[in-house]
């Protein structure tokens, strides 16, 4: 190819016309390239995920004091900004930054060493006192926590198993601190020690039991959201006591409709809830209704008063999923008319539409803008919202149930008789839990990211919930 | 749920500055800093700047761009000072030298790929500069106003440069196959 041929720069479409290319080489090569760097692409996109959560992090912190961050420097925007504005914000930029990584690492040496320390004589007090009469004996004989010695169990172990139930396992929710799991089926709701099943409490929606399609737990963990199909609305109760604070009922929810309520196709009598979600401050509900009746719409309100704040509608049929992004800024909502919606909350617009898989789930990345959802039935897809843009896929049938690892590696999805982890950049397998059941429906990860909880059933129709452990990945 | 300075994070669509800006700007700095964990700790401080900063988001996006990459090459700059690495260099240069520096680590990783070994082998036999266009375009997903940016170049230039590289790829490439 010779360079006097071409213009100094030639367009996308020139380039293309180049002679003499053969379409399929090159489209090999490029195949091959992709595939080739798809490996150093996700951890260049993991390092802007990483430093994006960072960022939101300092964000948040920094909000609290903006106004007196407004220093005259402000006005300095063009060319390079003073040392001094620079130094104040790059502690490590100083001279002699090596000299103090030198004295942090001293510091960190010192404290562990005093941590292994500390650690020794704690389990020598505790062995002197199992041996000597104790006072203080119901501290120390209480059962053996995992000493630090003993290595984690390995990833899909699985370290509790539910007693058979003769129902389907239709969701789960962790509460926030990781200690408790509460699981519905068609009838109740219970809760119970995450790791052991012990302490189990029992609800009964509506006060005489239905199927609760959906659970959320308030993030401070002081309260549960209840949706089931048979009932008057959203239940919220006190996860420790099993009591009912407060329901949101469909005559509130359709206030906004005017007439509608009358012709409330009722499943059971009542309209019922088909997916719930509270916001990541706890501030605001987002919950969908069970019925065509309520207008396919996702209703934002405020769980502390029961006031309506808003709704979204662009959904034409019922919704099966809704989700909060992690800045609690965007919803996104999924459901049997085979679309996958994404809202503004603030200004009710749908920003983001997909063709997805008819009654299926969707999550967002736990820190970011992305969300996961099953495009069909044998493919996920991950799709960065602002961009508009699928990052990654991954082929597997899907059964309608998925999660997001907390640290945002990995994506949990219930396919066919397992649960499969796959890493949401590269869509690459990377581990998978066959001992669920014949048909997995329903999974949660544990606040910390070590577990999942998944329910399947097998053909006698026993069904079980097992905590297994989902953590390190590859 | 409304969260201050969302312009940075989380504002309309496509329109974010980290979205927009951050993608080169890391490109850029992992390849002057040659460590990922530098790399990425030198472009949360151009965002914490900006942060810092606050109405970015009310000047136009030539501006803000600006404004980010005056930031970033000052960071750099800063690093290298504190690294005393290349002392009294230019950072142009650094910008055209540097990718034997930071080319360990692309490298590692794509040596590691026996099924592509052939070709990655055939990718380290290119011109630094076609390389450069590459780990960019694949290992980054730049576009070429965005590469522009990083390897004081014109977009157009860098189009014959990425042509220039595949062609050389599938000849090479192919020849080793058979």
């Amino acid at each position: 190819m010779s360079e006097a041929q071409f213009p100094p720069q030639p367009s996308d479409e020139q380039t293309r016309q180049l002679p003499p290319v053969n379409a399929s080489e090159e489209a090999e090569v490029l195949g091959d390239l992709r595939r080739l760097y798809q490996p150093l692409l996700g951890r260049n996109v993991r390092s802007l995920q990483r430093v994006r959560a960072r960022l939101a992090e300092q964000e948040a912190r920094a909000s609290n004091k903006a106004d007196a961050l407004q220093s005259p420097h402000a006005t300095e925007w063009h060319g390079h900004p003073k040392e001094k504005f620079m130094r104040s914000i790059v502690p490590h930029s100083e001279p002699g930054g090596a000299w103090r990584r030198g004295i942090t690492t001293l510091a960190a040496v010192v404290v562990l060493v005093f941590l292994v320390g500390s650690m020794i004589a704690v389990f020598t007090l505790v062995r002197s006192g199992k041996n000597g009469p104790s006072t203080t004996g119901s501290s120390i004989t209480n059962k053996p926590t995992p000493s630090p010695s003993t290595p984690p169990p390995a990833l899909g172990t699985t370290v509790y198993t539910s007693p058979v139930s003769g129902d389907d396992f239709y969701a789960f929710a962790w509460s926030p601190d990781g200690k408790r799991v509460a699981s519905s089926t068609r009838s109740q709701v219970q809760i119970w020690d995450a790791t052991t099943g012990k302490h189990p409490l029992t609800y009964m929606p509506n006060g005489q039991g239905g199927s609760v399609l959906t659970l959320s737990w308030s993030p401070d963990g002081t309260k549960l959201a209840v949706g089931a199909v048979s009932s008057d609305g959203l239940e919220i109760i006190d996860p420790t006591t099993g009591k009912l604070i407060r329901v949101f009922n469909q005559s509130v929810a359709s206030q906004e409709q005017g007439p509608g309520l009358s012709a409330a196709v009722s499943f059971n009598g009542g309209a019922g809830v088909a997916a719930t979600a509270w916001s990541p401050n706890g501030k605001l509900m987002a919950t969908a209704f069970f019925g065509s009746a309520y207008g396919n719409k996702v209703v934002i309100w405020n769980p502390a008063t029961g006031a309506v704040v808003s709704s979204l509608s662009g959904q034409n049929g019922m919704i099966s999923s809704v989700a909060w992004s992690a800045d609690g800024a965007y919803v996104a909502a999924t459901g049997y008319s085979g679309t996958v919606q994404v809202w503004n909350v603030s200004t009710r617009k749908v920003i983001f539409t997909k063709t997805a898989q008819a009654g299926g789930s969707v999550a967002w990345s736990p820190s970011g803008l992305q969300i996961v959802f099953a495009s069909d039935a044998n493919t996920f897809q991950v799709w960065d919202v602002p961009t508009q843009k699928l990052i990654t896929n991954y082929l597997a049938p899907s059964n309608a149930a998925l999660g997001w690892s907390p640290d945002g590696r990995a994506i949990a999805v219930a396919s066919g008789t397992d649960v499969i982890l796959w890493n949401a950049v590269t869509g690459k397998l990377m581990y998978t839990y066959t001992k669920t059941g014949n048909n997995v429906r329903s999974l949660a990860w544990s606040p910390d990211g070590k577990y999942i909880v998944s329910g399947g059933n097998n053909e006698a129709g026993n069904n079980y919930a097992r905590v297994w452990v989902a953590a390190p990945l590859p | 749920m409304q969260q201050p300075d969302r312009a940075l994070l989380a504002d309309a669509p496509g329109t974010t500055l980290y979205e927009s800006f951050a993608p080169a700007i890391f490109a850029y700095l992992l390849k002057q800093t040659a460590s990922r964990e530098d790399a990425e700790d030198l472009l949360l401080e151009v965002f914490l700047a900006a942060l810092e900063r606050g109405n970015l988001a009310h000047i136009d996006e030539a501006k803000q761009g600006g404004w980010l990459w005056g930031v970033a090459r000052h960071k750099a700059a800063d690093y290298f000072r504190q690294r005393r690495r290349f002392p009294h260099v230019d950072l142009g240069l650094v910008t055209e030298t540097a990718s034997d520096a930071e080319g360990t680590e692309p490298e590692q990783m794509l040596m590691q790929q026996e099924e592509f070994a052939q070709l990655a082998d055939a990718i380290k036999r290119l011109p630094t500069q076609q390389q450069d266009v590459i780990h960019l375009r694949f290992g980054h997903d730049l576009s070429y106003d965005e590469m522009a940016t990083i390897l004081h170049k014109r977009a157009g230039a860098l189009r014959m440069l990425l042509s220039r590289a595949l062609r050389a790829l599938r000849g090479k490439y192919q020849r080793t196959e058979q």
